[in-house]
């Protein structure tokens, strides 16, 4: 039985909280707890947010707390202590490290004392686990990233660009809009993270796996040129 | 309804949109909806219906034909044609007139809602804007000179003057409160008992950094006994983050969904209004409660608001 501790957050909202450091195996549990909660109960729940070890259930009562906390701890009993992800395939994404458009990848190699070479090798080999969308809209959480390149934050935000890859300690991520951004970025996508037009409007979600593409200069700007679909901008 | 000049954040916002956490979509809509909710129902509308929000300084609005508004929340001392129009009332205007905000009084967020709402795409379930995003709403932002948009009913009134309803519901809403109740937040425990009991008793105050995503408060230090890092967790409207640099910060209607920093507190849902239609400067004390009371509390307000919606309708003969 996974250790968890579930916290009633706000009158209408249950905080599942996981007592494990292995983030694989607290995706997969509460994935299968969202799942299960969203079939069992569709017309209480209003709204579900997951982040890496914990998920916030939004009701739409306040009157059925009890029953649901049953629900819950019930499942989770249930939950094999080994459950692991099923076989996902992996996303594959094309990122540009090329410094014309203006990167942090010198800074990451000078944190982890290795040429730029070496840290476009490191950031690549990996394949990255989607751990939650949060922050902005489809933005995705991924990790693990290689400790040698696992840079912390900037000590404050700065106007960070749509499609910046970007490495915050052991997690990395991806832009979806321009925003102020904490994260030193390694490089840029020429994919739509985010697109309203879309009928899954978040390239993302939760349990894909992301497998890193090097692309040059050049093909960024024709796959940018070429992907009609982008966030509706502000007029 | 033609923005002759845009205030400093005029912004459509409904209840907001529910359903999108696990893509990162916060709720959003109206900072104070128990204002925005009279509003809605005093012109007949869906309780849902998109009003306009506005700051101070307010936008000057021009309305081409006669229209049924109502305005609520703030005082911002509206005024039309010279006529200064009363707040928590249906009133109808003659065409081409001109409505203003003439001084701010009390609060931070006005709503104007028109009979039958405004032609605004619904995204994703919502009319609310997501300002940050900049998607849904108006275009995706506030409102800007020379935004002219339609509203969905056609009126064919004739009249002079402002036309004002003599009904106004007599029970005003409580914002007369400087005790802001309060659940423990999920890192409540990781203060020492001493820090507990210096935010439940200092006096913080609301500081000149406020928008539509947080309040950010002012007072003395709280810092955690050691540094500690909370690995990104959910976050809503109304959950109290202690920052890195000993002040707190309030998340409000924009919030993102997810957050690094620890939750000490969460208002509870009564007072959010309350703090939403508070400004830079005005102070403010926690005061802890049990959930059951903060439930109850919260259960009130729904029966309020429902028996408004009721006498209102009655009243003006709205069919519901």
């Amino acid at each position: 039985m996974i250790p968890r501790e579930i916290h009633r957050y706000s009158e209408n909202t249950v905080l599942v909280s996981l007592q494990t450091e292995n983030l694989l195996q607290a995706i997969a549990a509460l994935r299968s707890l969202q799942a299960y909660v969203e079939s069992t109960l569709p017309k209480l729940i209003s709204d579900i947010i997951p982040a890496y070890q914990s998920i916030l259930i939004i009701l739409n009562s306040v009157d059925f707390y009890d029953s649901l906390i049953d629900l819950i701890d019930e499942f989770l009993s249930d939950v094999p202590l080994n459950i692991t992800e099923n076989l996902v395939e992996e996303t594959e994404i094309p990122i540009c490290f090329d410094s014309a458009l203006g990167n942090d990848l010198e800074e990451i190699c000078r944190f982890g004392s290795i040429e730029s070479k070496q840290g476009i090798e490191l950031f690549l080999k990996r394949s990255y686990h989607v751990f939650m969308i949060g922050f902005l809209p489809g933005f995705p959480y991924m990790g693990e990233v290689d400790k040698t390149i696992a840079i912390p934050r900037k000590k404050a935000p700065v106007p960070t660009k749509s499609g910046a890859v970007g490495i915050a300690g052991f997690q990395t991520g991806i832009y979806p809009i321009n925003s102020p951004g904490g994260w030193h970025i390694i490089g840029y996508t020429p994919y739509s993270i985010f697109d309203l037009n879309r009928p899954s409007p978040s390239l993302l979600k939760r349990g894909d796996v992301v497998k890193y593409v090097p692309i040059d200069l050049e093909t960024f700007y024709n796959m940018k040129n070429e992907i009609s679909g982008s966030l509706v901008s502000r007029q | 309804m033609l923005i002759i000049k845009a205030g400093i954040l005029d912004s459509f916002q409904d209840n907001g949109r529910s359903g999108f956490g696990s893509l990162g979509i916060s709720v959003g809509g109206c900072m104070d909806k128990n204002a925005s909710t009279l509003a809605t129902l005093l012109v007949g509308n869906r309780k849902d219906e998109a009003v306009l929000e506005v700051h101070f300084p307010g936008p000057v609005l021009y309305f081409p034909k006669a229209v049924v508004l109502a305005i609520t929340g703030a005082d911002f001392q509206p005024v039309i044609s010279g006529v200064p129009i009363p707040l928590n009332r249906k009133f109808t205007v003659p065409s081409a007139s001109t409505l203003q905000f003439t001084k701010k009084v009390w609060g931070q967020w006005a709503y104007i809602a028109v009979e039958g709402g405004w032609d605004i795409p619904e995204i994703l379930g919502s009319k609310s804007t997501h300002l940050q995003a900049g998607f849904g709403g108006w275009k995706g932002r506030s409102l800007k000179n020379d935004d002219l948009i339609a509203e969905l009913k056609q009126t064919n009134f004739q009249m002079d003057f402002p036309e004002i309803s003599k009904w106004y519901p007599n029970r005003q809403m409580d914002y007369e409160i400087n005790q802001l109740r309060v659940l423990p937040g999920p890192e409540w425990d990781w203060l020492p008992a001493e820090i507990q009991h210096r935010i439940l008793n200092e006096r913080f105050f609301i500081s000149a950094q406020t928008n539509r995503m947080g309040y950010n408060l002012e007072g003395p230090e709280i810092n955690l006994p050691a540094p500690r890092e909370l690995i990104s967790s959910p976050v809503l409207p109304g959950t109290v983050q202690l920052l890195p640099n000993g002040q707190m910060l309030v998340l409000m209607a924009d919030a993102q969904t997810t957050g690094g920093y620890p939750r000490v507190l969460q208002v509870a849902a009564v007072d959010i209004p309350n703090l939403a239609q508070k400004g830079a400067g005005d102070s403010l004390k926690f005061e802890l409660i049990e959930m059951n009371a903060a439930i109850e509390l919260s259960k009130l307000q729904m029966e309020y608001l429902a028996g408004l919606q009721s006498s209102i309708f009655l009243m003006h003969n709205y069919a519901e």
